[in-house]
Parts: structure tokens; C-alpha cells; sequence
């Protein structure tokens, strides 16, 4: 989180054994007075950008009805199961294995819950106990195949790939065992009420906020380094904000789905046990370098036993998910995809095949993905397999991103015009996925809405004309962008007038628009019909008024990056008189 | 381990006299291929001891049997006059011998910090015997204590290792070992792959350790090396030490002769 690219060591040179000038420090370029290595770049964050315009994408083609609630709600309920299992792939893949067996593992895990129930009639706790702990051994067994016999993970998985497939479909296959288990059943259907939820996602964010503040005070005080204040506001707020917004949306409709409250809190637990225990962290350096593991006295065969094992598990809470939500354990309750499915979730939030690389958070990334081109494709109705090729094609791209970025990464110093050039597209992206927002508030498609007597209050506050001035500022700024990068070199001074101009049309733009909504909702007692999306008035529904904030924030977060630019000029001006420090950008 | 700064400052040696580190006699076979045929090797505190010899000599085999890798099938390793049994290398880490492979000792996709306490973390306990958390502000605290202490240069303690220059990356490995305070430190090949500015670097950081009172040894193929930072030689040719030198006595043309058999020294062991 370093924000200028060289800065003065730490300890005295004098006599040191390290290379206090010329180390080589992460190329990358800078954003918004932040700098970015390459790797992240090209690794992570098209992802994200990505992300926005698969969102601004399906928003647009279906008129708003993406950002329903009601849309994102059966959206998260229904592939809840997905991102749970790809949690456990995530430990066999951090390792540098893989476990094909998981899809079908979650398949026989549905078979013996339902069975447990239908033919033994055991309760439902007990059955699904039973379950998971079954899953988990078979897991296990597959563990202990690779970690003591060192057998290949690919050949061990796959053959239990075949086993649990063929045993899975023995049971369920002549006929379909139905589940009538009430308790089951509210596994995959029932919804935490919106109040309820609500509440408990306010605590957590609040003792989010506090351990955060807590981790960063603990850390001044003893004299360790603490991120930037940009770095820090930035992860503070925006998970929070993000989860909020999503609780809240949710909330319109039916509540947080319980499958997805569940994936919560699996989340929760795979982060603390990843980041946070001895544990996870003894699973990177497995997957990193097993040889060093083992010297550091790391029991390694323990650590990849009990991954699998952990996979084993999660393939068993999968498959209990999966059957909450259709009651009947059947050959076709699993997907053929789900095992692809569950390797791209995590392959393209940036999970390595070849271990020791990857997080929690990718899982969340990649299954936003994923789920986002899904649940699209699917409302615009297009063909399942077409869906399965466009899946297929992002996992493409992300991989080439991740490569490529290692690749640059490498490269350093013969690549600065790239470097430009890369910084200056994704500010475009950027802008272009703020304009897109605001592209539906511009004269043409104001005018067609109230053709169709369906926009009267957007046309009511005028909000039309904003799209133009934003239109305006962003040119502009964009123009100073190409000046910098034709100069090949990146102009500070310039970049932060450039965005303080944008940043302050933006966010005036933007806040007057928040301000005129809810001054006509005052008058026109319509602002309940906005939020909750019910409104006729496609374009002013959640998304818009989403679209507004996003807006909004972009607006202030350019202006902070306008002023770090020029911040930054005059210290490392003063940097580079006192002491020789070559400037980030050289 | 409660934190202590004698961590990092080695305990001298209890017997005060005689080598520290003594090996008598040791033997070491696989399968009909007798590697070790007897050797004896000998390393004092506050003294950097090479290991030479060439390839398939049988140093590695001797380090390994040190460091915990290898059982023995006979002989005496003697640490500060007492006689050690290592089945693991946890034992002999234990004991307070800390060896460095080659490319073996860190984790690339780790950072710094993770990497020094790689195995041996701080940690609260939440539930006793089950669930740990991580204490990541003292092990940040003490990694960047040990690399002010050592003068080790890298641009943060957060950095990944892989982000580290060849030098950087030795520097932190030998780091790791004397974090916990050995005894004796075994540096196997150093310099191997590294350029003339990095080299002078692990150099240095050898000459400190010593200065701070360990038992250095130091495996390597590079003459200059030697004669810039040992203090004694062990020469070992096809499973016996055939010389010792004072390197301040001894000229380069002797030490090559004993490595490649070309005289005899009556410093040899008895076959």
C-alpha cells in the first residue's frame, strides 16, 4: 500500500547487506494517487472493472430489472451452494492439488441426507450429521491418497469423481428419493427477515469498523508501519458500504435467503482460518514451497489430509444446501458444469493452479462473476449452452490477465510507454463505467421514457441535462489523460487539475441529482416507489438511484486523487532536493 | 517463547573449552555406497569453519547428518560436550544447530515476516489445543528488531519474499536461523547463483555472525570466499577429511591440492 514507489530504507545503509537504492521495487502505474503493482493490474482488478461492466451491461438490456431486489435476491439464494464448495477447492488449490471429486461428492452428500431421511427415517439433525461426517471421510480418504501414498490429487480425485458419481446415481437413480423434511427445506427457502438482518449486519459492521481501528492503533503504538490513510479509509468503508447496500437491497424483497446467510458465514470462517490461523498460513507455505514447510517443521502430510478433508466437508454442506432448495435427490440435482463452475469461481478471482496463490476473497470475486453472467444471461433468456461458452470465454480472459500480469511483473523497466498506457486505459474504464450510468439519464433516453409516459419524475427534476455536463468534464479530463500520455511521461501537476475538475463537476453533479430526488419524493411521496424498485419507472429504480451514489463517490474519491497527485509533486520535489530520490514515475 | 534479546544473542559456549561442535568418527551409508568413512570435523564459537571438498566428497552427506536430515549409522556429534542424538531435524534445531539450504528455505509467496516465523508463530489462544489466531504486531515488531540487528536492508518486512533481490533472499534465509538463537549455523553453498555486490553482502553477514559468537560453517565451491571470511578449512575427499587448515597460514594452492588429492597433508584423518 505504498503510495510512492521509492521512499528512503528503513535502516542506514552504511555497511548493511541489503540494496537500499536500485532494489527493485514492483513496477506498476498509478491511480488516483495510488500505487498499483502491475500484478494487481493486470491481475485483479480488470476483474473488478470486469465485474462493473457486466453490471452497467445486463442493467441496460433489461431496464433496470438486474438490480431488482428480487432479482439479486433469487440470484444469491439459488447459487449459494456454488461459492460454499469452491471455499473448500480453494485450501486443495492454495496447496498446489485439486479435487475433481467435490461436484459429485455433493451429489452422493444430497443422496444420503435425503435416504437417511426417506428410507431410515432419521430426524433431520441426525441425517444431516451423518452426512457431513461421511463427506468429510470420503474427503480424508482422498487426502490421505495423496498426502501419504503421494499419489497424484488429479487421478486420486478423479477416480473419486467416478466412484461418488456411480454410487450417488445407484442410489438416487431408479427413483428420485423425495425429501418432505420441513427443516431441510427451510435450509434452502426460508429468509431472514429484513429487520432481523439488517440488525445483524449493522453489528457486524460496526465491530468490523472496530477491530479495524483496533488492529491499526495497536500497530501505531507499537512503531510498526500502518497502511495509508487512503488504504485504510478506503477497506474500512468500502465493505461496509457494499454489504450494507446489498443488505438493504435484499431487505426490499424478502430478507437475507438463508442459503446465502449461511455462505456468510462459511466466508467468515474461511477468512479468520486462512489469515488468521497458524493453520492457513501453514497451507500457503505448503502450496509455496513444500520442501521449506517441511524444514520449518510443518507436519505438510497433515495439512494436505486435512484440506481435502475440509473440501470432503464443504462438498457435504454443499450438497445439503442444494437439496433445500429442490427436495428431490435425483441423477440430475447436480449439474453437469457445477465442478467447472466451481474451478472458474475460484481460478478467476485469481486462485493459481499451482498453489501458494490466491485468497478468501477471490472465491467472493470469481462467484460474483460468475453468478452475475449467469443470473444475466439466463433473464435476456439465452441459450444454456451459449451461457456455458461465455462462462468459458471469461475464464479465458481472467487467466490471460493473471499470466500476463506476472509476466509484465517481470519485465520492469522495458515496458514504461505499457505503463502509461495501461494507467491511462484504466482511468477510461473507470470513467466510461461511471458515464454508463449516467448514459440513461442523457436527453435521448429521457425523451424515449417519456414517450412512453414512464420517466415523468426523472423528466420532472431534469436531471437530463446532468448527462451532458458530465459528459462535458469527463472529455475533458480524459483530453489532459492523452496530453500526459502522448508527453510519455506521467504528468502530475496535470492529472490532479485534471481531476479535481472532474471530480468536483462529478460529485456536484451527482449530489444535486441525490438532492432533487429526494426534494420531488418530498412533493410527490413516490421516493418508497423508487427505492424499492416497484416504480414503472425503469430507469429511476434502485439501480439509477445506485447509479447516483456510485457517482457521487467516484466524484469525491477523484478529487482525494487530485489532490494526492499534486501532494505528491510537492513532495517528491522535496524529497528529490534533499536526498536524491528518483521520482515514481521514473 | 516468552521474547526475550537473548534470542538473538547466542549463549556462549558452556564448556568454555574445546570445539563446540565436534563430529567423531561419523558413518554414513545408503544401501552399498559407503559415503562417510569415519570423518572428523570440528567448528569453534566466534569462528566461521569452511567445508570444502568436491562434489560427491561427501560434505552434504556430513551437514545432513548434523542437521537431522540423515540418521547416522555411526559416529559422535558433540555439541558443547555433550553428545546429541538427532533423529529429525527438529531435534537438531532443538539443540541449537540451524542449518540453510541452498533455495530450500523460503516460502516465495510469503512475506518476510511470515517467512522468519515460518512454523513457529506467535499465536493467542482462542480454545485451547484447537483454534490459534495469529499475533502478527510482535513477530513484526521482532523480524524487523533481528534485520536492524543483522543490517539487513530490504524495503519492508511486509515485502514478499519473491519480490526480493538473490542476496536479500540468502540474507533473510540466515535470518531465519539465527532468529532463534542457535548454537551453530550451517550455511550450505551461500553464494551459489549470486552476483559479486549480493556475494558481499551474505559475506558481511557472515563476518557478523561470527562476530556475535556463533559457530559458522560454511559450505562452498568458491576459493575467494574462503579465504576472505574463514577462519579454518576442513577439506573432505571421498568420505574422510584429508586436511585442515588456519586459513591465514594456509596459501590457496595448498587447500586446492587437498581438495583434488593432489598431496597428502599430515593433517588427515587416520584411515
Amino acid at each position: 500500500m505504498s503510495t510512492i514507489s521509492a521512499r528512503p530504507a528503513d535502516r542506514p545503509a552504511t555497511g548493511g547487506v541489503g540494496l537500499a537504492a536500485g532494489t527493485s521495487q514492483n513496477p506498476g502505474v498509478e491511480l488516483f494517487g495510488l500505487r498499483i503493482p502491475f500484478a494487481v493490474l493486470l491481475g485483479t482488478l480488470p476483474i473488478y472493472i470486469g465485474l462493473v461492466a457486466i453490471w452497467m451491461y445486463f442493467y441496460l438490456w433489461t431496464s433496470g430489472d438486474y438490480f431488482l431486489p428480487r432479482n439479486i435476491s433469487n440470484a444469491v439464494q439459488g447459487y449459494a451452494y456454488k461459492p460454499a464448495l469452491a471455499l473448500g477447492i480453494v485450501l486443495v488449490l492454495l496447496l498446489g492439488e485439486i479435487d475433481l471429486s467435490v461436484a459429485y461428492l455433493t451429489s452422493l452428500s444430497a443422496a444420503l441426507c435425503a435416504s437417511f431421511l426417506y428410507f431410515n427415517g432419521w430426524s433431520s439433525g441426525l441425517s444431516i450429521a451423518v452426512t457431513i461426517v461421511l463427506c468429510t471421510i470420503c474427503g480424508a480418504v482422498q487426502g490421505c491418497l495423496v498426502a501419504w501414498v503421494r499419489m497424484p490429487s488429479f487421478v486420486v480425485t478423479l477416480g473419486g469423481f467416478l466412484i461418488f458419481e456411480g454410487v450417488s446415481n445407484h442410489m438416487a437413480g431408479a427413483t428420485a428419493i423425495p425429501v418432505q423434511d420441513a427443516f431441510i427445506q427451510s435450509v434452502g427457502t426460508t429468509f431472514i427477515p429484513g429487520g432481523l438482518g439488517l440488525a445483524i449486519g449493522g453489528v457486524l459492521a460496526v465491530l468490523y469498523a472496530v477491530y479495524r481501528i483496533y488492529v491499526r492503533t495497536t500497530r501505531a503504538r507499537a512503531g510498526i508501519r500502518t497502511e495509508s490513510p487512503l488504504g485504510f479509509a478506503l477497506t474500512l468503508v468500502l465493505p461496509v458500504a457494499v454489504g450494507l447496500f446489498l443488505l438493504w437491497d435484499l431487505q426490499e424483497y424478502r430478507g437475507v435467503p438463508t442459503p446465502f446467510a449461511m455462505l456468510c458465514v462459511l466466508v467468515g470462517v474461511f477468512l479468520f482460518m486462512t489469515t488468521r490461523m497458524p493453520f492457513g498460513r501453514h497451507v500457503y507455505a505448503v502450496g509455496g514451497n513444500t520442501e521449506a514447510a517441511r524444514r520449518a517443521g510443518i507436519n505438510t502430510t497433515f495439512i494436505k489430509w486435512s484440506c481435502f478433508a475440509i473440501s470432503g466437508c464443504m462438498a457435504g454442506v454443499a450438497g445439503i444446501m442444494l437439496l433445500g432448495q429442490v427436495p428431490t435427490a435425483s441423477t440430475t440435482l447436480v449439474s453437469p458444469d457445477l465442478l467447472l463452475d466451481v474451478i472458474s469461481i475460484a481460478v478467476i478471482g485469481g486462485v493459481s493452479l499451482t498453489g501458494g496463490k490466491g485468497s478468501v476473497w477471490s472465491v467472493l470475486l470469481g462467484f460474483l462473476v460468475i453468478a452475475s453472467v449467469d443470473n444475466g444471461l439466463v433473464l435476456q433468456a439465452t441459450d444454456p449452452y451459449v451461457v456455458s461458452a461465455v462462462k468459458g470465454a471469461i475464464l479465458l480472459i481472467a487467466i490471460f490477465l493473471d499470466v500476463a500480469g506476472k509476466r509484465v511483473g517481470t519485465m520492469s523497466t522495458a515496458l514504461e510507454r505499457l505503463r502509461t498506457a495501461v494507467s491511462g486505459a484504466a482511468w477510461l474504464v473507470i470513467l466510461a463505467g461511471v458515464l454508463a450510468v449516467y448514459s440513461t439519464l442523457l436527453p435521448w433516453t429521457s425523451a424515449t421514457d417519456l414517450v412512453n409516459g414512464a420517466n415523468e419524475l426523472a423528466a420532472g427534476i431534469s436531471v437530463g441535462n446532468d448527462g451532458w455536463y458530465v459528459l462535458a468534464l469527463a472529455a475533458l479530463a480524459m483530453a489532459i489523460q492523452v496530453v500526459a500520455f502522448i508527453r510519455g511521461h506521467e504528468e502530475r501537476v496535470l492529472q490532479g487539475v485534471a481531476e479535481l475538475v472532474l471530480g468536483a463537476g462529478l460529485s456536484f453533479v451527482a449530489f444535486r441529482d441525490i438532492y432533487n430526488v429526494a426534494a420531488a419524493a418530498k412533493s410527490s411521496s413516490t421516493l418508497q416507489d423508487i427505492l424499492t424498485g416497484e416504480s414503472h419507472a425503469a430507469n429511476v429504480s434502485v439501480g439509477w438511484y445506485g447509479g447516483i451514489w456510485v457517482a457521487a463517490v467516484a466524484g469525491v474519491l477523484v478529487i482525494i486523487g487530485g489532490l494526492w497527485h499534486l501532494a505528491l509533486t510537492v513532495r517528491l520535489q522535496q524529497g528529490s532536493a534533499l536526498s536524491g530520490i528518483r521520482p515514481a514515475a521514473g | 517463547m516468552p521474547m526475550t534479546e537473548s534470542e538473538i544473542t547466542p549463549t556462549p559456549s558452556a564448556s568454555g573449552s574445546g570445539p563446540l561442535l565436534q563430529i567423531k568418527g561419523m558413518l554414513k551409508s545408503f544401501g552399498a555406497v559407503q559415503v562417510l568413512l569415519g570423518t572428523n570435523f570440528e567448528a569453534e564459537a566466534g569462528e566461521v569453519t569452511a567445508l570444502l571438498g568436491d562434489n560427491g566428497a561427501g560434505k552434504s552427506t556430513l551437514i545432513k547428518c548434523v542437521a537431522g536430515t540423515h540418521v547416522p549409522d555411526g559416529g559422535q556429534v558433540i555439541l558443547d560436550g555433550q553428545v546429541q542424538h538427532f533423529h529429525t531435524p527438529q531435534d537438531a534445531t532443538k539443540a541449537g544447530i540451524e542449518t540453510v539450504y541452498q533455495d530450500l528455505a523460503l516460502c516465495d509467496n510469503l512475506d518476510v515476516v511470515a517467512n522468519l516465523f515460518l512454523g513457529r508463530e506467535r499465536a493467542h489462544t482462542l480454545i485451547p489445543g484447537i483454534l490459534r489466531a495469529i499475533n502478527e504486531e510482535p513477530m513484526e515488531q521482532k523480524a524487523r528488531e533481528a534485520l536492524t540487528l543483522l543490517r539487513i536492508n530490504i524495503p519492508s518486512v511486509r515485502s514478499l519474499v519473491k519480490e526480493l533481490s538473490g542476496g536479500q533472499r540468502q540474507s533473510i534465509a540466515v535470518a531465519k536461523a539465527v532468529l532463534w538463537s542457535p548454537k551453530v549455523v550451517i550455511l550450505d553453498e551461500p553464494t551459489a547463483a549470486l552476483g559479486v555486490a549480493q556475494t558481499r553482502q551474505v559475506l558481511d553477514l557472515v563476518l557478523r555472525l561470527r562476530d556475535q559468537g556463533l559457530a559458522v560453517i560454511i559450505i562452498t565451491h568458491n576459493m575467494q570466499n574462503v579465504f576472505e571470511v574463514a577462519d579454518k578449512a576442513s577439506v573432505m575427499r571421498l568420505g574422510r577429511r584429508v586436511a585442515k587448515f588456519v586459513i591465514k597460514d594456509a596459501s590457496p594452492d595448498d587447500v586446492v591440492a587437498a581438495i583434488t588429492g593432489a598431496r597428502t597433508f599430515e593433517t588427515a584423518d587416520v584411515a
